[in-house]
């Protein structure tokens, strides 16, 4: 769907809504997707998606209506549809209305449309290069590799208008050696031409060859050096719960911590639509411009998410959710930071990571696709997998060298984080598996 | 829409290929979020579409649209034929076949009484607000946040084998959580969601007003309760709780397309293997597991799955011997088997099928056996009721879980309440040290509706039951 069509769709429906406030969120999105494994295709989908989601408030009381459908008597019912369930709804009492148009830069380094076009056939060629390869090392290759778009038109009744397309393109493959052991590589960006698929292929491909003779690794605490893969789950799964109406609240981990020092100095995560290495969304979901904002800088908590409504209340600006994270990184590459270890392991990622304890903000989580054991600053041999069992707070206070950063890819397509390479002491394992 | 069944099925047969199927499926899903006494999310979503998918020279190709007319059938079909051929020239080690399946033409409809989409929004936002003032009258409680969930599932699938099908699906869920703050702490309780294919009928079956107030005040007990011990313990585990035990450490590693590997790189494959079955020791003599897609109010529960096979019911263990997986009509003869069980489902009109958990259950005791007995029977164990923290590995063996209710057990006592417990084991250890099982009195369905796997991820919904059971000497409290 292009911009004009979306923003008829919008202006369609903001003419026909008699609600106070009527917003109007499209999304037009693509995704197709080469999936395989046991070295052949297994699944090979595309599809153009889109829905318009129009949001009506009467007053405090609420509704949204999402459909895909578009002809115009359609969305005439479901414009009844959405009033009629918010006149007989009760008030949200913390509902803020909606935003007027701010001035917003635009991002220009997110959308490539040779991207968003790759053929099936181009994915297949990259797919099969992966494979031919693995044969000769008697791998086993299983992943996927996609491509796609997405295209967000939001606009109000208040004259809010806003518009943001990203091109993306993902590949994600493991490498079984004849152990049944493995090696994974993972690469995604806006653009196909960032891909260095030979690179890429050999780490994963070295990681797998390593990843044979296995060592026994007990539970217990261990110096870590964790790739970029491994921060961007475990950290980010702590960046994205970084919420300050739940510390406010003192349910939280983050409670009375607002201004402390909590990381290492070496520590900063921050958001910035237009970071050099990786531009993102610049406007928040309910139209705030998104600026350069630190969550962590220097070790010190800076900010938490904060909601329109709860900013209001405690007289302090919005903190919104932005489109993408950023956890800043160094200069030193892997190695560098193994040199640093006298006894640790290397982490390449991790996997199923779940909240235990929010007050702690304590994860726990699996390692996967490659654990090696580093003694006297270099990489020995491969170990089996362990369970953690650890907070992210804890472990960025224990920080004590950052390496080189690269766009992790992650949940949802085309959803990115720049996460960099860490080495931390006292990183704690609960338990260990039987691989 | 049989118009464009008729024609989708006449330019498919055009094409030169092994088999062929078009799924059109309309979804509305209602979903409303109240938190406090603040209606903060009411969302009302239809999706449309159509999928076709076509297996040509053993590989697949896919392709969806969300208009439907004759020309998006045809532009629909060639992507989906295009696609096909790129899958071929990756090489193909071994060609897909499809299990022989009788051709059905049939309907299936889920029984309700009460259609959840005809309840007006102010029935279901009033419920809400009222359970809220009822839980936020509660001492320490400083947050209530409810949920309802309504899903309406019509679909037509078409094959070129002559099978025709139409279904109409009913979801129906409602849940709350109560939030305590206090003693320096915070903690939940849960009115754990109990979803069931049915009508909104449910929703005034169940005691969602009624137990308000013991949840709040067992959120706020929370508070005061005693941390997790470390060491060995017999766990206690109701239903509730038992539901996602089962499915992380039963569903998944039974799931034959991660048995084969398909998941490698995502999901994960299984330490399930096919040269264990029929003999490998996967839980204790009295652990029973059954498939059935069959079963009343079961979430996977939906005449036929989106192979087209007709719904069935099978064992998944037996006397604690590991029996089968769940199969589709793709993976099954990877394991020389004639028949698929028929669970390959699909979330969307735009998702390609894949292999699922069905509604998967431990059958209960056969000697007469109450909860409140088996605790009496238990020296020194802990009590856990609803789901908590959850976490395994790729091969399904080392998990940890928590859970949302604990209670010390002491010679047959349930003593005091606990807080942040944790088990850590691994799968088949687990449930060889499942020592009872109490009856079917006692048996109860739950199950989940955010069940995540595939690439492009799918979320799908599938029903687990129990009775309450035991297990001897697991580990608690390595989560510190």
């Amino acid at each position: 769907m292009t911009r004009e069509e979306m923003k008829k769709l919008a202006d369609f429906i903001i003419a026909n809504s008699k609600a106070d406030d009527v917003s109007v969120y499209i999304n037009s999105w693509s995704n197709p997707l080469t999936r395989f494994a046991e070295n052949q295709v297994t699944q090979n989908v595309s599809n153009e998606e889109y829905t318009v989601t129009l949001s009506v408030a009467f007053g405090q009381k609420t509704a949204s209506v999402t459909t895909e459908r578009l002809d115009s008597n359609y969305l005439k019912r479901v414009i009844n549809r959405a009033e009629r369930i918010a006149q007989n709804s009760q008030k949200d009492h913390e509902y803020m209305g909606i935003l007027p148009q701010s001035e917003i830069k635009p991002v220009k380094k997110t959308y490539y449309e040779e991207t968003e076009k790759l053929t099936p056939l181009k994915r297949a060629e990259i797919v099969k290069e992966i494979i031919d390869k693995g044969r000769k090392h008697k791998f086993s290759i299983a992943g996927s590799m996609s491509n796609g778009s997405s295209r967000i038109f939001t606009a109000n009744n208040k004259g809010l208008e806003q518009y943001f397309k990203k091109s993306f393109s993902e590949l994600s493959f493991t490498a079984k050696n004849e152990m049944g052991f493995t090696g994974s590589g993972e690469w995604g960006s806006y653009k196909i031409e960032d891909l260095n698929l030979e690179e890429l292929i050999d780490d994963a491909f070295d990681t797998a060859e390593k990843n044979s003779e296995h060592a026994e690794a007990e539970p217990g605490k261990y110096k870590v050096v964790l790739m970029p893969n491994a921060v961007a789950g475990f950290i980010g799964w702590m960046a994205w719960g970084m919420d300050r109406r739940s510390a406010d609240e003192k349910r939280s981990a983050f409670t009375d911590k607002l201004g402390e020092k909590i990381a290492s100095s070496k520590v900063n995560i921050y958001y910035d639509p237009y970071f050099k290495n990786m531009e993102s969304r610049p406007f928040s979901g309910s139209g705030l411009p998104l600026e350069k904002t630190y969550l962590v800088k220097k070790g010190k908590l800076t900010n938490l998410f904060c909601s329109r409504y709860w900013a209001d209340k405690i007289g302090e600006e919005p903190v919104p959710y932005p489109g993408a994270l950023i956890i800043k990184d160094g200069k030193k590459d892997i190695n560098d930071l193994v040199k640093k270890i006298d006894r640790g392991l290397l982490i390449r990622k991790f996997w199923y990571i779940r909240m235990v304890d929010p007050m702690q903000y304590l994860l726990t989580g699996m390692t996967r696709d490659g654990v090696f054991l580093i003694e006297d600053g270099k990489i020995t041999k491969a170990v089996n997998n362990l369970r953690f069992n650890e907070s992210p707070i804890n472990f960025l206070s224990n920080v004590k060298e950052i390496g080189r950063g690269r766009i992790q890819s992650t949940y949802g397509p085309g959803n990115f984080i720049y996460a960099p390479a860490m080495y931390g002491e006292d990183f704690n394992f609960s338990s260990k598996t039987l691989f | 829409m049989e118009d464009y069944i008729e024609y989708a099925l006449s330019l498919l047969d055009t094409y030169v290929i092994d088999y062929a199927d078009i799924r059109i499926r309309e979804t509305r899903r209602q979903n409303l979020f109240v938190i406090d006494n603040n209606v903060k999310h009411f969302n009302d979503m239809t999706q449309f579409g159509f999928g076709i998918r076509i297996l040509r020279n053993g590989v697949w190709g896919f392709a969806s649209a969300s208009e439907i007319s004759k020309s998006s059938i045809e532009k629909i079909a060639q992507q989906a034929y295009e696609i096909a051929k790129a899958s071929e020239f990756v090489g193909v080690d071994r060609k897909i076949e499809l299990t022989k399946e009788d051709v059905h033409v049939d309907k299936f409809k889920t029984s309700i009484e009460i259609d959840p989409f005809k309840v007006p929004a102010s029935d279901k936002i009033g419920l809400m607000l009222e359970i809220s003032e009822r839980v936020r009258k509660i001492k320490d409680i400083q947050k209530f946040m409810g949920n309802m969930y309504f899903k309406k599932k019509h679909q037509y699938f078409a094959s070129t084998e002559g099978s025709k099908i139409e279904t109409d699906i009913f979801t129906v869920s409602a849940g709350y959580r109560a939030v305590a703050v206090g003693n320096n702490d915070s903690q939940t309780r849960a009115y754990q969601q109990r979803p069931r294919n049915i009508g909104y009928e449910w929703i005034k079956e169940q005691p969602l007003l009624e137990d308000a107030e013991r949840v709040a005040e067992e959120a706020a007990a929370k508070l005061y309760a005693e941390p997790s011990p470390t060491g060995e313990f017999d766990l206690v585990l109701t239903p509730s709780h038992l539901a996602l035990t089962m499915h992380e450490s039963v569903g998944h590693p039974t799931e034959l397309d991660r048995v084969l590997g398909w998941e490698a790189n995502f999901a994960g494959t299984s330490f399930a293997t096919p040269e264990k079955l029929g003999n490998f020791q996967y839980g204790s003599d009295i652990v029973n597991f059954k498939a059935d897609n069959n079963l009343k109010y079961g979430l996977a529960t939906q005449g036929y799955d989106d192979d087209g096979v007709k719904s069935q019911d099978w064992y998944i263990i037996k006397d604690g011997i590991l029996q089968n997986y769940s199969t589709t009509r793709e993976t099954a003869p990877f394991l020389n088997q004639e028949k698929s069980f028929g669970a390959n489902r699909a979330d969307s009109y735009s998702s390609m099928p894949i292999n699922r958990i069905p509604n998967l259950f431990l059958l209960s005791g056969k000697e007469k056996l109450s909860p409140d007995e088996l605790i009496n029977d238990t020296k020194n164990g802990i009590f856990i009721d609803g789901m908590g923290s959850f976490s395994i590995d790729q091969k399904r063996l080392n998990f940890q879980f928590g859970g949302d209710l604990f209670w010390e057990i002491k010679n047959g006592k349930k003593t005091r309440m606990l807080k942040n417990v944790t088990y850590q084991s691994l799968s088949p250890e687990f449930w060889n040290s499942c020592d009872a099982v109490c009856d079917e009195d006692h048996w109860e369905d739950w199950g989940v509706l955010n069940c995540g796997k595939g690439e492009p991820s799918q979320t799908m919904q599938m029903t687990h039951g129990a009775s309450t059971a035991r297990f001897r000497n697991i580990k608690v409290g390595g989560a510190k």
